[in-house]
């Protein structure tokens, strides 16, 4: 199995953990799940008309549709009163219900199918490959996209620091002094959903959730402080990809799926041990 | 009619049983979804969907067939799993519910992955109808299958209907049931075992990824159109009914149609009608409230302008657009729209200078008036406000005080004459000296 495949899987493992730290430090894991799951008709619809993979109107659409679903849920949130939970559930079932028809009815034209929407296909994104720009190295056409997407998650972070890490501590004393809690909810989000978008097709909806909720979840139980924590969500992220990867190459089975299932397991061992070593966590 | 009968293959009992099955097992999903709807656990529901995956699929891989109870005790297992390692998390850890909810979907999902490409390698005769599970697909279902699946469904339906008091106890009023002796624990666990029922029971014919919206949806509909839990039932279990039967219809009439995108869909269009529609939180409904109210409001205060000038011209006086503007500032457009609906309503009269109050328009402007300033009054009496306060509270007060409100005032403030301004309290008979 090819190496590219293995760095690829790392980095959109560092992107996806770093993006979603900021949606479980502010309890919105399930907006990951939400956010995944909506984009699929941008990018259906995006393909459609372009005809083609990996070209910005198709990282269009999805950015669209991410937003979209994240409008839709504070809009039946606070226009029509659905709960929270409720609201977040019908957006993004429907939004994929609507993107599942769009792909089994175009399903010759889409080149996508059912079950890739889940898994992704990132050994099959190695098969196509092109120069990483002023190198000689061949990577998979996708890499290159995700290595800009770290870089602009890397870069938000540094640059947004501390308005996050303000509005997710301590969002009444943010908006006392007149931080805007919504500008950083939304860029928050939409850092998520650039993120997802990226990582879809090589990974599939599932594992993109995995990532970005599971290895920060998993470091948060045993940090103090939010750099801390960010350092080790990093940590959890590549130690579960590369042992997923591995694993899943030794039973042949789904790539994207077992990566998941080792951050689970990971996330099980550092809770059960917590107990034994008594840290306390930032809350 | 007939001919669309046949094509749609109704004609044979066995799609009759797939639509009255499909009809039957949605609607006991959609009754428990009511209650995770009414306790705020909807996403439950979406997490114990996509858990079930290594259950479906290891009984798959360990009786090497796709039969309905073996794969219904791997997902009801696996549902149990699901609920009892969120439940750990959330206990030994600081995480929130749904963030433990995000954990264990996508890890137990990611499980479920590895054994289904397990599945696909092993070359199992059966293998490739796993797919079903993933979207849907109510054509695949054999009578024996809706069979086992409606006894889970009559057993969750008899557990619901067993604990019906209790279960609407702790979700309209959680305190009041645990004072009462109703653990939450054990009524939080009951609700629990039913959603992995209720999600378990639809798997082949919503499938597992969108069987969610079934429990979401239709309660969610339901809440938008009844007061009432007793009709809100009603209400979900039909809608989910309907959407089941018409997303089989549809995804009968296309090639390879999965059956769950479609009820999504068709629940989708519900809701985004009653999103507009519905009697008490659509928008349109909300958007003509709000107009009538400001055409309300501002009928009133221009009643009121005119009973002022009044009061300070004289009562034979008639007043033209250019006074009544210096009083209170109306558009041009407003004033003239406003007057024509009072003339209709005879509640002005258009004189040759201008405009004037009628016997009736007199009397309202009259009240209004009255309302305004014994608010006033009793801001600044009973409230102990400035008297440079309290004219904009009593400017929004005046449009809202009931009969009984303003009977409840004039008692607690002892028919007064005189406003905080020193401006008279009019009454429509003189006032009581």
């Amino acid at each position: 199995m090819n190496i590219w495949v293995l760095i690829h899987a790392i980095i959109i493992s560092l992107s996806c953990s770093l993006a979603g730290a900021f949606l479980v430090l502010r309890h919105r894991a399930m907006l990951a799940d939400a956010i995944s799951h909506a984009v699929l008709p941008g990018l259906v619809i995006a393909f459609l008309i372009t005809g083609s993979r990996n070209t910005p109107g198709m990282l269009a659409g999805a950015i669209a549709f991410g937003f979209l679903c994240i409008f839709l849920v504070e809009f039946f949130k606070r226009k029509v009163k659905v709960t929270d939970d409720a609201s977040i559930g019908i957006t993004f079932t429907s939004l994929f219900a609507f993107g599942i028809i769009l792909v089994s009815k175009y399903a010759e034209q889409v080149d996508l199918d059912q079950e890739c929407v889940l898994h992704g296909e990132i050994t099959f994104s190695a098969l196509q490959r092109m120069h990483f720009p002023f190198t000689q190295w061949m990577v998979p056409n996708t890499f290159v996209t995700s290595v800009f997407t770290l870089l602009a998650v890397v870069l938000v972070l540094l640059a947004g620091y501390r308005g996050l890490f303000i509005t997710s501590f301590h969002p009444e004393y943010a908006s006392s002094i007149g931080i805007s809690i919504g500008f950083w909810h939304y860029l928050s989000s939409g850092v998520a959903s650039m993120v997802t978008i990226v990582s879809f097709e090589a990974v599939g909806a599932i594992l993109v959730i995995a990532l970005m909720v599971i290895p920060s979840a998993t470091a948060w139980l045993i940090s103090r402080r939010l750099p801390e924590m960010l350092w080790k969500t990093t940590m959890f992220a590549i130690t579960g990809s590369v042992a997923g990867f591995y694993l899943a190459i030794w039973l042949n089975v789904s790539i994207a799926g077992t990566i998941a299932a080792v951050l689970g397991v990971q996330f099980a061992m550092v809770l059960i041990l917590k107990g034994s070593f008594r840290h306390r966590s930032i809350h | 009619m007939y001919a669309l009968w046949n094509t749609l293959g109704l004609d044979e009992p066995n799609m009759r049983w797939v639509l009255f099955g499909t009809a039957f097992l949605s609607a006991v999903s959609a009754w428990v979804g009511t209650f995770t709807y009414l306790q705020k656990k909807s996403l439950l529901g979406d997490a114990i969907a996509h858990g079930i995956l290594p259950g479906v699929a290891g009984s798959f891989l360990l009786s090497g067939q796709k039969n309905a109870a073996y794969i219904m005790i791997g997902a009801l297992v696996w549902g149990f799993l699901t609920v009892l390692a969120i439940e750990w998390i959330t206990r030994k850890s600081h995480l929130k519910p749904s963030t433990a909810m995000a954990i264990v979907l996508s890890a137990f999902f990611g499980l479920g992955m590895m054994l289904l490409t397990q599945i696909q390698n092993s070359g199992l005769p059966d293998a490739s109808g796993l797919q079903s599970f993933l979207f849907g697909q109510a054509a695949s279902l054999l009578p024996s299958d809706i069979l086992v699946y409606s006894i889970f469904a009559l057993v969750a339906l008899i557990v619901l209907l067993a604990l019906y008091r209790s279960l609407t106890f702790v979700s309209f009023d959680k305190a009041g049931a645990q004072s009462m002796g109703f653990s939450p624990q054990t009524s939080g666990t009951v609700l629990s075992i039913l959603v992995v029922i209720a999600t378990a029971i639809g798997i082949q014919s919503i499938g597992l990824i969108l069987m969610a919206a079934l429990l979401i949806t239709p309660a969610a509909i339901a809440r938008m159109w009844s007061q009432r839990l007793w009709t809100m039932l009603m209400l979900a279990g039909g809608i989910a009914a309907v959407s089941a039967i018409s997303g089989s219809l549809i995804s009968f009439s296309g090639k390879s149609m999965p059956t769950g995108p479609w009820i999504v869909m068709v629940l989708f269009f519900i809701f985004g009608f009653s999103v507009l529609f519905s009697t008490h939180r659509g928008l349109v409904q909300r958007a003509f409230q709000k107009r009538k109210n400001r055409q309300i409001i501002q009928r009133e205060n221009l009643l009121k302008a005119l009973y002022h000038l009044r009061e300070q011209k004289g009562e034979q006086a008639e007043f033209t657009f250019e006074e009544i503007q210096k009083k209170r500032m109306f558009s041009e457009n407003d004033l003239q729209r406003i007057l024509g609906m009072l003339k209709r309503k005879k509640w002005v009269l258009q004189g040759k200078n201008g405009w004037t109050l009628s016997g009736e328009g007199l009397n309202e402007g009259r009240r209004i008036t009255r309302l305004h300033r014994l608010w006033e009054l009793y801001l600044s009496q009973k409230m102990r406000l400035k008297e440079d306060h309290i004219h904009p509270i009593a400017e929004s007060m005046e449009h809202i005080i009931t009969e009984d409100l303003e009977a409840q005032l004039l008692h607690e403030l002892d028919y007064p004459e005189l406003d905080p301004h020193q401006k008279r309290i009019p009454y429509d008979t003189p006032a009581k000296s």
